[in-house]
């Protein structure tokens, strides 16, 4: 415990920012253990690295700078309509997403009763029920042929295999 | 940083873009390098800086020259670079982005550049550089001006809108916070 509190004090002990006592505390710990001594050589290898050099623009950003500003002096109302919409753009596509899955899910509920309802003519029947319809259909189809295997099989007076 | 003079800044406040062009000469360094470490890469800094000299470019008539314009310039910067990496995370979550793995961080390297000496160097600074990503805007803000643009508190103060002594307290807890994600090292 007191080697993770040693260890969460060190970049305020390199910049010499700790209060007297705490510097003490850390200086007397990293004499004498040497882990936190040797994790104060690598957290100082990274925090006293030359600092490095101020990056140089590059130079295109300024070709598209100048296009965006001759754009914008072109005609200023239009281009912050424009931009402005762009910005909007971050709150305008989730709703827009949002409004579109709503929409689906809508359109497949109702589409699917209603064509449920064109197929069985004047008969109104819902979507569930017509599933449970063909699902019975399949039922009966598959104990008919099984029924007219066995009746084959006994004749024969052998197995007729599927 | 190179000073600009009165004239230039007139000219340029009055859509001279010749005259802007030497502001941008001036700062476009600093405000690439702090957006370049704000975003953690360079094609967003590419963009933030775009971005920033042109609101510069829409907004030098009311500059009143009450701060630095590199102040003025700096504040710009750190707001339009929080506002984009908020934005840009917020998208990613939209898109599902998230779920891919991330991109390791670039590090830009100086202009003579040798890259075995420097592979070590450059892994050191994305060690630090990942960390420092993590931290809370406030206290990411006040150790990119402090430690890399090397500003002097009471600038840092006046780009963040606080007092000195917050700025102070902003460091004191990004060094903790840091020493802290930087103990497995």
């Amino acid at each position: 415990m007191e080697h993770k509190n040693i260890k969460g004090k060190l970049l305020l002990y390199i910049d010499n920012e700790l209060s007297q006592p705490e510097m003490m505390e850390v200086k007397t710990h990293i004499d004498v253990c040497a882990d936190c001594r040797e994790h104060l050589t690598v957290i100082s290898g990274l925090w006293r690295l030359e600092k490095v050099q101020k990056q140089e623009a590059p130079r295109y950003i300024w070709t598209r700078l100048a296009a965006e500003i001759k754009e914008y002096e072109h005609n200023p109302v239009l281009f912050d309509i424009f931009y402005s919409r762009k910005k909007f753009a971050y709150i305008f596509q989730p709703a827009v997403m949002v409004i579109l899955v709503f929409i689906s899910v809508l359109t497949g509920y109702f589409g699917g009763n209603f064509l449920s309802r064109e197929i069985n003519g004047n008969q109104v029947i819902s979507n569930n029920e017509q599933v449970a319809r063909v699902f019975y259909l399949d039922r009966l189809e598959t104990e008919h042929i099984s029924n007219a295997m066995t009746i084959a099989s006994n004749e024969n007076g052998e197995e007729i295999l599927p | 940083m190179q000073d600009i003079s009165d004239d230039i800044l007139k000219q340029a406040s009055k859509g001279d873009i010749q005259a802007f062009e030497e502001i941008y000469k001036a700062f476009s360094g600093f405000v690439y390098s702090s957006a370049f470490r704000i975003s953690g890469n360079s094609e967003d800094a590419q963009e933030i800086t775009q971005d920033v000299f042109f609101t510069a470019y829409k907004s030098l008539k009311e500059f009143r020259a009450e701060s630095k314009l590199s102040t003025w310039l700096y504040r710009i910067a750190v707001n339009k670079a929080l506002n984009f990496q908020r934005k840009k995370k917020l998208n990613q979550w939209l898109s599902l982005d998230f779920l891919l793995e991330n991109k390791p961080d670039e590090i830009p390297h100086s202009p003579a550049y040798n890259p075995l000496k420097e592979l070590e160097k450059s892994e050191l600074e994305r060690i630090v550089q990942k960390a420092i990503n993590t931290l809370p805007d406030n206290q990411r803000v006040a150790i990119i001006l402090s430690r890399y643009e090397a500003l002097p508190y009471e600038e840092i103060a006046k780009i963040m809108k606080c007092s000195i002594s917050s700025v102070e307290s902003y460091l004191f807890r990004a060094k903790q916070n840091l020493s802290k994600k930087l103990i497995d090292y």
